[in-house]
């Protein structure tokens, strides 16, 4: 064909043909294979011949299962029989010595262990996508993924599962469904995920021109930034950006839609993003549709729901305790949060509550640190809301800093006047005395605390905050003066903590190594931002929502989590001051996973009409993972940090294996039981999961598994039934990345 | 249980699901269907010349298809029709991709539409030829062939899977597909004789 053509044009050709096949064009070249084709009728022809070649080999190698499945529906067609995978594999099983490089034929003769490798092999493809290289929890990845290596048992209960009377239910339609072979993918016309991954190929970066970003570098989201949310969000990327010049590194490519829908979904309502909501999301053109879904989700009531549980675990840890009522506490926190109320109105609120517990759930805070003499309480309230780490000046001065032993008593003393009343009843049942009710109420005491110096010297210290000191006599009520002191100035110190608290939620790290010890000790990573912010902060009155959106809209906030090419230097992993070029990997909470397990089992968020019980029955789950101490500070310890612990409860737990229960109710019975291609199936399992679309390659590789149970007369419910619970423990599920 | 409207994927495919009308369940038609599914892939590859893309482009495609099933007369060609409709959604597809990839202009497409809409009556004679012509391909060529076109295989990840540079991985591909299609020809042309 390529006759016709001059040979040093039919040279030119034929690399410019190659080139295109291996994605390899430059813009030059591409432009040089165009004009050849469009003048040259010869080289028009070769051109399509070899793309057809090119395809061919793509379609019958990589896609196998596409031509296979032809083949069934149309077996009287002659022209169908020559499957080139299985020549190939009928030549390499001919083969003397199987060589040890075809791995994926091997996987599928040995089906047993088959499986599970086969899932490993999906499982570290989605983690080398998604991973950053060193990822917080590592180890626990490395658990998790070789825990489904070897543990064979782990697939049979969900067999059994399956092997109950509703499986002939369901496997009915399936048989139905899969008639009209290879129909409609749910890959996405716009699913940016999928596209940009394969655009850029595995193990590169996808270009940083995503759909949508404009030339300059600026973000997407800027679209729907306006007024002096403009100015601030403005200020923050300006300041990261005179960073990551003055480092010499460019910021990892903006995200795509899907890796940013998980992400905003998990850090603002704290689950994972259901189907439907992936679907819409990617589906939806409009320019400013992050800044619209960063707004509709703090309107929703799951916003408050979230905030309340974190800070209810900040503020009284996980552990239960007699007088503590979570649930009045979580309570306040809801509609605090729902309502938006400034941020210095719940702490004042929280510092100066009185009332009964189960009135006045703001109590509660104090209620569970008010023990020895109140020095949890003192350091608690420091450390959270001040962003100061005291409890070790109680006994001696700092050794780092400026502070004194005396300002950890003066600011103890403000909770002199603070008691607990506690009214007991007896229960009728057991004879036994119980609390009836717990009220924090407070006594007027006057006067100074006592404390010990190192050196054995008695000392008095009066409540003092910040330099500033209050009335000693009994008639002042200590904290409410302390609240008053805390929240209102500009200077206090409230607002840079909470800046801190709120920039690492989003972003993965705080500007100082540690959240909550923000001394001179620690100088922040960018003391002007973190200023300028707390400033605005103040200004805006405390909005955390309006905190919340300028950090959710930053340019920062909408990179991928992995690596650019040239920011491998950032890495607070390896000591390295974060510069905020990529958004860190975070692991999900155990309220997270709870509750994105929920989703991934129902396939839906169902807000909880009785939200008590769901908290409770979250409760006791939670308690499989933490251990209390009564310390200075009430500390707790919790296995709930990519133990192995974690990955077998993970694994083997009631949670996951609800998930991919095949029966009536769940996701995955519906999935599996309506009409639906394997294809559109694969791809609601990625969705539902991973909260994207499956790759081309992925695709294949779960449609082999399929296929592979197939043939070993597994039903292929169980197949999904693995696939699903495969997703679910891999690395990529349990991370916020 | 009414399942099938609990993942709404866009609002074509589920107008896809409710689609019962009697062309689009005949035999028929999925007989068709699922026939022309390689050689439109063929068709969209050559004027989209990614094959991730172009099966992106094809599920685009075969949503519409399937939705328009009743617009098929039967005794028409229904590869024309097929192609037809994908053509509409590469041009769609370069709309959304304007901004992040190189893009042949509109003429190129309409070019390579016609002369790969031709070429696409040949495809399963060229399959049979290719799949003769890979046996006398040697073994490691084979072998590399497999890798390349496997569910792992960028060239890149085939490169480093046999620790070899990565451009002697291309070097080889190309000496490989230039060999095939030579093979190919040379068959082809022969047939075309007998």
């Amino acid at each position: 064909m390529s006759t016709t053509l001059p040979p040093a044009l039919a040279h030119e050709l034929w690399q410019l043909i190659e080139a295109a096949c291996e994605n390899r064009l430059s813009p030059a070249e591409h432009a040089r294979l165009e004009e050849l084709v469009l003048q040259q009728p010869a080289a028009r022809q070769a051109y399509v011949s070899y793309m057809s070649l090119h395809g061919l080999l793509y379609w019958d190698l990589a896609c196998g299962l596409g031509a296979q499945s032809a083949e069934n529906t149309a077996a009287t067609d002659n022209l169908v029989p020559h499957g080139l995978e299985r020549d190939l594999q009928t030549w390499a099983a001919a083969q003397p010595e199987p060589a040890p490089r075809r791995r994926w034929s091997r996987t599928q003769q040995r089906w047993g262990a088959g499986l599970v490798s086969a899932i490993a092999a999906c499982l570290i493809i989605s983690v080398s996508l998604t991973s950053p290289p060193v990822a917080p929890v590592l180890p626990a990845t490395q658990a998790v993924v070789q825990n489904a290596n070897i543990t064979g048992e782990a697939p049979q209960p969900i067999a059994q599962a399956a092997g109950t009377g509703q499986n002939k239910r369901v496997f009915q339609p399936i048989n139905v469904a899969q008639i009209p072979a290879a129909v409609p993918a749910t890959d996405h016309p716009d699913s940016t995920a999928s596209q940009t991954l394969v655009a850029a190929g595995p193990g590169t970066t996808p270009p940083v021109a995503t759909p949508g970003t404009t030339g300059d570098g600026s973000v997407p989201v800027l679209v729907g930034v306006t007024g002096s949310q403009r100015q601030v969000v403005g200020f923050i990327n300006d300041q990261l950006r005179a960073k990551w010049q003055a480092a010499g590194i460019q910021p990892s490519a903006v995200a795509d839609d899907a890796e940013w829908l998980r992400r905003v979904y998990l850090d603002l309502v704290g689950y994972v993003p259901p189907v439907s909501e992936v679907d819409r999301f990617l589906a939806d053109k409009s320019r400013d549709k992050r800044a619209a879904l960063v707004d509709r989700l703090l309107d929703d009531p799951s916003y408050a729901r979230h905030m309340a549980s974190l800070w209810g675990n900040l503020l009284i840890g996980r552990s239960p305790r007699e007088e503590v009522n979570r649930p009045a506490l979580l309570a306040f926190l809801r509609h605090s949060f729902s309502g938006n109320r400034p941020w210095s109105d719940i702490v004042y609120d929280l510092v100066s509550a009185e009332g009964r517990a189960d009135q006045n759930g703001a109590v509660n805070f104090l209620v569970a640190h008010l023990n020895d003499g109140a020095i949890p309480a003192t350091a608690v309230t420091s450390r959270l809301f001040l962003g100061l780490q005291m409890q070790c000046v109680q006994c001696h001065n700092h050794p780092f800093n400026t502070w004194k032993q005396e300002q950890f008593w003066a600011f103890n003393s403000f909770f002199q006047q603070a008691v607990i009343v506690r009214e007991e009843r007896r229960d009728p049942v057991s004879g036994q005395m119980v609390i009836a009710s717990v009220t924090l109420q407070t006594k007027e005491i006057g006067g100074p605390v006592y404390f010990e110096t190192r050196s054995g010297l008695m000392k008095v210290a009066y409540p003092t905050f910040k330099g500033q000191s209050v009335d000693a006599d009994e008639k002042t009520n200590r904290r409410a003066e302390l609240a008053k002191l805390m929240t209102h100035g500009e200077t206090t110190g409230l607002a840079p903590a909470f800046v801190n608290r709120v920039w690492e939620h989003f972003l993965g790290r705080s500007f100082t190594p540690r959240v909550d010890d923000m001394g001179p000790h620690n100088a922040p990573s960018h003391p002007e931002l973190l200023d300028r912010l707390s400033e605005e902060f103040v200004r805006s009155g405390y909005d955390v929502k309006q905190l919340m959106r300028w950090v959710c809209l930053s340019d920062a906030y909408q990179r991928t989590s992995r690596f650019g090419d040239q920011n491998a230097v950032d890495d607070p992993e390896k000591g390295e001051v974060p510069l905020f070029s990529r958004v860190y990997v975070k692991p999900l909470t155990a309220e997270q996973l709870f509750d994105s397990l929920q989703v991934a089992t129902r396939g839906t968020w169902v807000p909880d009409s009785d939200l008590v019980a769901t908290e409770r029955r979250q409760q006791q789950w939670m308690q499989q993972f933490v251990m209390s101490f009564e310390t200075e500070e009430n500390d707790e310890a919790s296995t709930f940090n990519g133990s192995i612990t974690q990955s077998l409860l993970m694994m083997n737990g009631d949670l996951v294996s609800d998930a991919v229960k095949m029966e009536p109710g769940t996701w995955l019975y519906q999935l599996i039981s309506s009409r639906k291609t394997d294809t559109e199936r694969i791809q609601a399992l990625f969705k539902a999961a991973l909260s994207r679309p499956a790759t081309p390659r992925e695709l294949a590789q779960a449609k082999k598994l399929l296929q592979s149970a197939a043939q070993h007369q597994t039903s292929p419910v169980t197949a999904y039934q693995d696939l699903y619970w495969a997703f679910l423990n891999s690395n990529e599920f349990i991370l916020n990345h | 249980m009414d399942a099938e409207t609990q993942v709404p994927v866009n609002s074509e495919s589920t107008e896809t699901e409710t689609v019962a009308h009697p062309v689009a369940s005949s035999v028929e038609f999925v007989q068709e269907f699922t026939k022309a599914q390689r050689r439109v892939f063929l068709y969209i590859l050559s004027l989209i010349p990614h094959p991730a893309d172009a099966e992106e482009i094809l599920q685009d495609a075969n949503l519409i298809i399937w939705s328009k099933a009743t617009q098929f007369r039967p005794g028409t060609s229904f590869i024309a029709w097929a192609c037809q409709i994908a053509y509409y959604e590469v041009l769609k597809f370069r709309d959304r991709k304007r901004r992040d990839k190189l893009q042949f202009s509109e003429e190129f497409l309409e070019a390579v539409a016609a002369e790969a809409e031709q070429h696409s009556e040949q495809v399963d004679l060229r399959r049979k030829v290719l799949s003769e012509c890979l046996g006398k391909l040697r073994r490691d060529d084979r072998e590399l062939v497999q890798l390349r076109y496997g569910p792992e295989g960028s060239g890149e990840q085939v490169a480093s899977r046999l620790g070899r540079p990565v451009n002697s991985i291309y070097q080889s591909l190309g000496r490989i597909r230039r060999a095939l299609w030579d093979c190919m020809t040379r068959r082809l042309t022969a047939e075309g004789r007998s």
